[in-house]
């Protein structure tokens, strides 16, 4: 039978990956141009015996899907630049209480309110480093209808396996763009779950890692019972302040996302005709279509060009990155935003290749035309 | 001293200081209520709002409004409003402006604001006695993003992230009570649709100081569903139901400034709108419209005894 097929909107499409990731809440407050997802959330999750919350400001919304991450549920929210700035210490607390759940972040202008109704990408490095102190970050940057579906999935699924909040990026244009989607079948994605907990409720420490970098998590309404805070804590959950434990505590937390091990299991890139090719277009989200766009014609004349696309912008991919920039000439790295990203990459370059940025902060999309004109600047 | 201007409609001024052709929707309620409370305030205003539908009075090249604009976050115009009021006063106390220079600090945010994010930065504002006005437009819902449910969303009603089969199950939040508690200097509800009893309140805010906060009833035909032309009878038949008590609060001494007197049944405001089509189509709610009417019913009944 063939498989069921739509034409969605990017918002509603990752509502329904949401669904399809076993998502059971929603905490959430209406924000252009993230919206439609708390709208779509509010009529699928009944449907699935899940709740649906519209809470009182963003902070409330965060503060929700943490409580119910903790009580078992795998948790979403949903809204744009200005809400995850209101949300970023319950994000850091997420992050050193370990707690499971997702954020998307539907990119609109900035900083402040911006440009509510226009794209961007000026989020991604609030993505690496809005919250206070020190963390690791996983972020996923799909660039369309069909991909914000699947890194929806694999947003939950990193969420529970690495025990952290995981945000997805995309800007308003694939937000609210309509596309065509192929729906998977149940079974079709993979589904993870947290690790469950083997150990009795009396011996269960919630911070243990002796088995491993990311301690399995018990859920408050179970027989298990222990103590989460936002204070530096030892293996136990409770605060402390003991030099040992709280160095080894901070180092574990961003050692389980930044291993090898880990990095291999989260960095997911895509590469258009880089094979050969002696200018790469380093380019995520929407912009990336129009780098491809761009790829495409560049080749028609006879300019090796190629596309590199992270589709997890952070863990950073430095090690493909670094190996692009030793085969080409010049890396250039269009964004919409005024020169974000670029310096990860000129940082992992180490100056062995031209590095260059397109940027656009108009509320217009970037258009091949510009990135066209920017290669044959540099070659 | 309390002897008002405003005795009849004829009273009211039929030259608008606020402009025309603000990017508000046909028939917005809550700019009908503006209107006259800035032909009232005068130029001498700065406006400090919040995110809401009235963000957008103000988009280049134009402003409707003869003074300044401060559009801070969400949940913090009266926070703002403080800053403003605080950095006023060392311009006189230093003498660098004149009394005659002087300006109203009034904060404007719709509802969304005012019942829930804002609601903090509102209470610590009162409670420092801050010398503001506090206009909230209430169109029961988070207009400018498309109606979703606000705390001040009524039992019964429809809204984008409220689609279940009886309406919000809730109730609306009472924030003239919350405001009141504060006891500050004036709280009072209004509608635009009673210009009149509008601009009495707004004529006796402006001769008190301290924190003066009105909640105007500000019908919505693009939340609501409704034809645009029918917002002044949208919103008297509010206050003719029974369901938007206009009232007011002297250091937390209430009155009712028109109570409806034979109260109108509930359904007649309800039948006006989409929002509550679901308690009349397919087949009546009888039982959400009995617990609207109710509501209603004992409201008053505690007042009138």
């Amino acid at each position: 039978m063939a498989k069921k097929t739509a034409l969605v909107q990017g918002n509603q499409a990752c509502a329904a990956g949401a669904i399809y990731a076993g998502c059971t809440f929603f905490g959430g407050y209406p924000i252009t141009p993230s919206t439609e997802v708390a709208e779509e959330m509010s009529e699928l999750l009944p449907t699935v015996g899940g709740k649906f919350i519209q809470m009182e400001d963003e902070i409330g919304a965060m503060a929700s899907v943490i409580g119910a991450s903790l009580t078992g549920a795998k948790a979403l929210t949903a809204t744009s630049g200005p809400g995850v700035s209101l949300k970023q210490e319950l994000i850091g607390y997420a992050c050193i209480a370990e707690t499971p759940c997702v954020i998307i972040n539907v990119m609109r202008g900035g900083p402040s309110t911006g440009m509510p109704t226009g794209p961007g990408q000026s989020d991604v490095m609030q993505a690496r480093w809005g919250t206070h102190g020190d963390h690791a970050a996983i972020a996923l940057v799909p660039e369309s209808i069909q991909e914000i579906f699947t890194e929806t999935v694999r947003a939950f699924n990193l969420a529970e396996k690495y025990r952290m909040p995981v945000q997805v990026l995309f800007d308003e244009i694939v937000g609210h763009m309509r596309e065509r989607i192929v729906y998977p079948e149940p079974g079709e994605l993979e589904l993870i779950d947290r690790d469950p907990v083997t150990v009795s409720p009396e011996d269960y420490k919630p911070y243990d890692s002796t088995k491993g970098l990311v301690p399995p998590l018990a859920s408050f309404g179970s027989e298990y019972k222990y103590h989460v805070t936002g204070l530096n804590k030892a293996d136990d959950g409770f605060p402390t302040t003991k030099a040992s434990l709280v160095d080894a505590e901070e180092r574990r937390q961003i050692d389980k996302v930044e291993c090898p091990e880990a990095r291999a299991d989260i960095e997911s890139n895509e590469e258009f005709m880089t094979e050969d090719a002696e200018v790469i277009l380093w380019a995520y989200g929407s912009s990336a279509r129009s780098a491809r766009y761009a790829v495409n014609e560049l080749r028609k004349e006879g300019i090796k060009a190629g596309l590199f696309r992270p589709i997890t912008l952070w863990p950073f991919p430095e090690k493909r990155t670094a190996e692009l920039a030793n085969q080409a000439k010049a890396i250039i790295v269009p964004e919409m935003n005024l020169g974000q990203m670029i310096h990860e990459v000129e940082r992992v370059a180490l100056g062995n290749c031209a590095i260059e940025g397109v940027f656009r902060v108009d509320g217009d999309p970037l258009n091949p035309g510009q990135i066209i004109d920017k290669v044959k600047e540099v070659i | 001293m309390n002897e008002t201007h405003f005795h009849s409609i004829k009273d009211l001024s039929t030259h608008h200081l606020l402009g025309a052709g603000t990017a508000m929707c046909a028939g917005c309620g809550g700019l009908e209520a503006l209107q006259v409370i800035y032909d009232i305030l005068g130029e001498k205003t700065v406006f400090i709002n919040a995110a809401g539908c009235m963000t957008l009075l103000s988009v280049y090249p134009y402003t409707p409004f003869r003074g300044s604009w401060l559009y801070t976050a969400m949940a913090s115009a009266p926070a703002g409003a403080q800053g403003v009021r605080d950095a006023l006063d060392i311009l006189l106390e230093k003498q660098l402006i004149g009394t005659d220079e002087d300006l109203q600090t009034v904060v404007l945010t719709g509802d969304g604001s005012a019942y829930g994010m804002g609601l903090s930065a509102t209470s610590a504002a009162i409670e420092r006695g801050l010398d503001f006005l506090y206009i909230c437009y209430d169109n029961e819902g988070y207009g400018n993003t498309g109606h979703q449910s606000s705390g001040a969303t009524p039992h019964g009603a429809r809204t984008a992230t409220c689609r279940t089969v009886h309406g919000f199950s809730g109730d609306k939040k009472d924030l003239f009570a919350i405001w009141a508690a504060h006891r500050p200097a004036y709280v009072a509800t209004v509608a635009g649709a009673e210009p009149v009893d509008l601009a009495r309140k707004v004529e006796k805010a402006c001769r008190l100081k301290g924190p003066r906060l009105l909640i105007a009833l500000a019908p919505c035909p693009t939340g609501w569903g409704y034809d645009p032309q029918e917002t002044v009878q949208v919103g008297k038949l509010a206050v003719a139901c029974g369901l938007w008590p206009l009232k007011e609060a002297v250091q937390g001494k209430i009155v009712h400034t028109k109570p409806p007197g034979k109260r109108l049944p509930v359904e007649t405001y309800l039948k006006t709108q989409d929002r509550f089509a679901h308690l009349f189509e397919p087949q009546r709610d009888e039982q959400t419209l009995h617990e609207i009417q109710e509501r209603v019913d004992i409201y008053w009944r505690e007042w009138e005894e």
